[in-house]
């Protein structure tokens, strides 16, 4: 009960107007990120991440949580509306969501999917408070070898974001540990892979590097395209029969049990998870059957299910400084940016900023609730802003984001060589996200890898003889056998991974 | 053997990966120590490259072709080199409102006139939000004095 305290002393922080404000802020922002197709989340983070470092950390964290966590509200709108899913963890949603809408029924589909959202994350919420503190309180106890099984446990994320080929993803990851690998050893001081240049030293920064992965090669490919004009499906009555809503309770508690369950395990981000429950909720809900023809529970299910598993997700993130998708590996280098290290001692040390920002999320949901069910037709307005007017910004916007974490040309040099790269790899099928997330956890690994080398005087075996590291190693191993058989069965959750 | 995609990011990634050889034993380090990681990830790319070169083609997956126009593109990865090159010398709000004009008139199918008034509001809000709002020391460049 002592975090229901802590929790107290959050609210009245997160309650003060600057805090409320950026968590607004952060919630229109997240849902304008999730509305628009072309910019996730993930890039959406890092473009923002460096504009924020006028302010200080507890609302600057504040708000880029609210860009995350809101744009799954956001994401379903387009989903249900124009048959284009915001972001991946939406993906699911235009099943049965886009069926309704051509029924006429897209302002009850829209209105469940907030309601589901606003449920599921809220329960997540609940969650989080109960059990990051308890997960953070075992984590102290724990040395450098069993933190590097939770990093190996972290890296199994990769089987399941690397798409239809194994190998590309593999690759994906090898070239993100290289580019980590750049600069000066913070261990022994010693510079790798610098070339002679003093530019490498300080290692390449992993903001602009995202910055040109995700926003840059998305405009690229978008130019590439020339976007079509979309038609978007008019609203008609917003809320759902009251039957409707008593259907869908249970659909939403079990979205929730799938959604946080699996949320809090790398390897399983919101869009994987949105599919599962959308899956168990066709096996074992009366309405099943109706699935995929605008069964109300169908959009009730994933739109659940990915909300839970955002707020999972802050479960490893600030118990244990492990990112369980590419966005919050993102936000994750923002708390490093202001010099906090996420893991078991922040809830020691930091608490008055932890718990701000974890009761901050109970704050932004309920906004993103009120701005997402009365004022859902001025977002979906958003779908025609033309693209010679969006592509254009979000390029200025990358350029100065990358610019502004060291002041320096040459990341934002480092933003546009990594635009181009990414648009290579996507046109050759390379998934981005694994680079990203060897990118954050290989300084994680090598530093935990190094340590635990070091206490046993060099003798790798302490990795396997300690009862702990071993049990995550072995999970690491499980997981991603699991997630290359989950590729197999449903590939179509995993094409793309932003 | 005819050069595949496949074959052509084996061939940069064994490049890549004997590069990190090579810079692994420049590190003065341990094994155990400085050179670990670099050596298991140039281990790691060389294996890669070959299993990029000995990678059978996927069979029938010969993609529709989309229209699309690389050419935009290699002219929009071009007109962003220029951008961070002239960013220095022209200054934050002249270089991208000149990136600017040239972006909106490729990528809509508006008239000059429009082009230059989008351009300049666009121009014109970014650098009010990030250089005056926000006082982020982005490079002045004509406007300094």
């Amino acid at each position: 009960m002592e975090a229901l305290g802590h929790l107290l002393d959050g609210f009245a922080a997160a309650l003060t107007p600057q805090n409320l404000l950026f968590a607004l802020i952060g919630s229109v922002l997240g849902t304008l990120v999730g509305v628009l197709p072309g910019v996730g989340p993930t890039s959406g983070i890092a473009i923002l991440l460096p504009l924020t470092s006028f302010l200080p950390p507890t609302p600057a964290i504040i708000m880029l949580a609210a860009i995350y966590y809101g744009a799954m509200y956001g994401g379903s709108t387009t989903a249900i509306l124009v048959n284009v899913p915001g972001e991946v963890a939406s993906v699911v949603t235009t099943l049965d969501g886009y069926q309704m809408a051509r029924q006429g029924r897209a302002g009850p589909a829209l209105a469940i999917a907030a309601i589901s959202s606003f449920v599921a994350g809220t329960l997540g919420l609940v969650g989080l408070t109960f059990f990051a503190p308890v997960l953070a309180d075992l984590a102290l106890r724990v040395g450098p070898p069993e933190y590097f099984g939770l990093v190996v446990l972290a890296f199994s994320v990769i089987a399941s974001l690397s798409g239809p080929s194994l190998r590309k993803g593999l690759t994906s990851a090898a070239l993100g540990v290289l580019v980590a690998l750049v600069g000066l050893d913070p261990q022994s001081g010693v510079r790798r892979f610098t070339l002679g240049t003093a530019s490498l030293l300080g290692g390449i920064d992993f903001i602009a590097v995202i910055v040109g992965l995700f926003a840059i090669a998305e405009v690229l490919l978008a130019v590439e395209r020339r976007m079509p004009a979309v038609a978007v499906a008019s609203i008609g009555r917003l809320m759902p029969a009251w039957d409707e809503l008593k259907r869908c309770s249970a659909t939403m508690l079990r979205a929730t049990g799938v959604g946080f369950g699996l949320g809090m395990l790398p390897g399983c981000t919101p869009g994987a998870i949105s599919f599962v429950a959308y899956d168990l909720e066709r096996r074992i809900s009366p309405a099943g059957a109706r699935f995929g023809q605008g069964a109300i529970e169908g959009v009730a299910a994933p739109e659940g299910a990915n909300n839970a598993t955002t707020s999972a997700g802050f479960v490893p993130l600030l118990a244990l400084g492990l990112p369980a998708t590419p966005a919050l590996a993102v936000l994750l280098s923002g708390l490093q940016i202001y010099g906090l290290q996420p893991g078991p001692l922040l809830f020691e040390k930091q608490p008055a900023f932890v718990w701000a920002v974890i009761a901050s999320m109970y704050v932004g949901n309920v906004m993103l609730l009120v701005l997402n069910l009365p004022l859902v037709g001025l977002w979906a307005k958003l779908v025609h802003v033309p693209y010679a007017v969006m592509g254009p910004m979000i390029l200025v916007f990358s350029v100065v984001g990358a610019f502004s974490v060291r002041n320096t040309l040459f990341d934002v040099g480092v933003a546009v060589v990594f635009g181009v790269v990414g648009y290579g790899m996507s046109k050759l099928a390379y998934p981005t996200a694994p680079m990203v997330l060897a990118l954050i956890l290989t300084p994680l690994a090598e530093s935990s890898l190094r340590q635990s080398l070091s206490m046993a005087g060099g003798d790798a075996t302490i990795l396997v003889t300690r009862p702990l590291a071993a049990l995550f190693i072995a999970a690491g191993v499980a997981l991603t056998a699991w997630s290359l058989f989950a590729r197999r069965s449903h590939p179509e959750v995993f094409e793309s991974s932003d | 053997m005819r050069l595949t995609a496949d074959r052509a990011v084996g061939l940069l990634l064994l490049l890549l990966g004997a590069g990190c050889l090579v810079e692994t034993l420049r590190i003065k380090d341990d094994w155990s120590g400085a050179r670990l990681m670099p050596v298991v990830t140039g281990i790691a790319l060389v294996a890669l490259g070959v299993a990029h070169v000995v990678a059978r083609r996927a069979r029938g997956r010969a993609e529709p072709a989309e229209p699309s126009d690389i050419r935009r593109v290699a002219l929009v990865a071009a007109l962003l080199a220029v951008y961070v090159t002239a960013f220095t010398m022209l200054g934050f709000l002249s270089a991208t409102l000149l990136l600017l004009l040239v972006l909106v008139r490729l990528l809509g199918d508006y008239r000059w006139p429009a082009v230059g008034a989008l351009a300049v509001a666009l121009a014109v809000v970014s650098h009010v939000v990030f250089r005056v709002w926000l006082g982020m020391p982005l490079p002045d460049g004509l406007l300094a004095r």
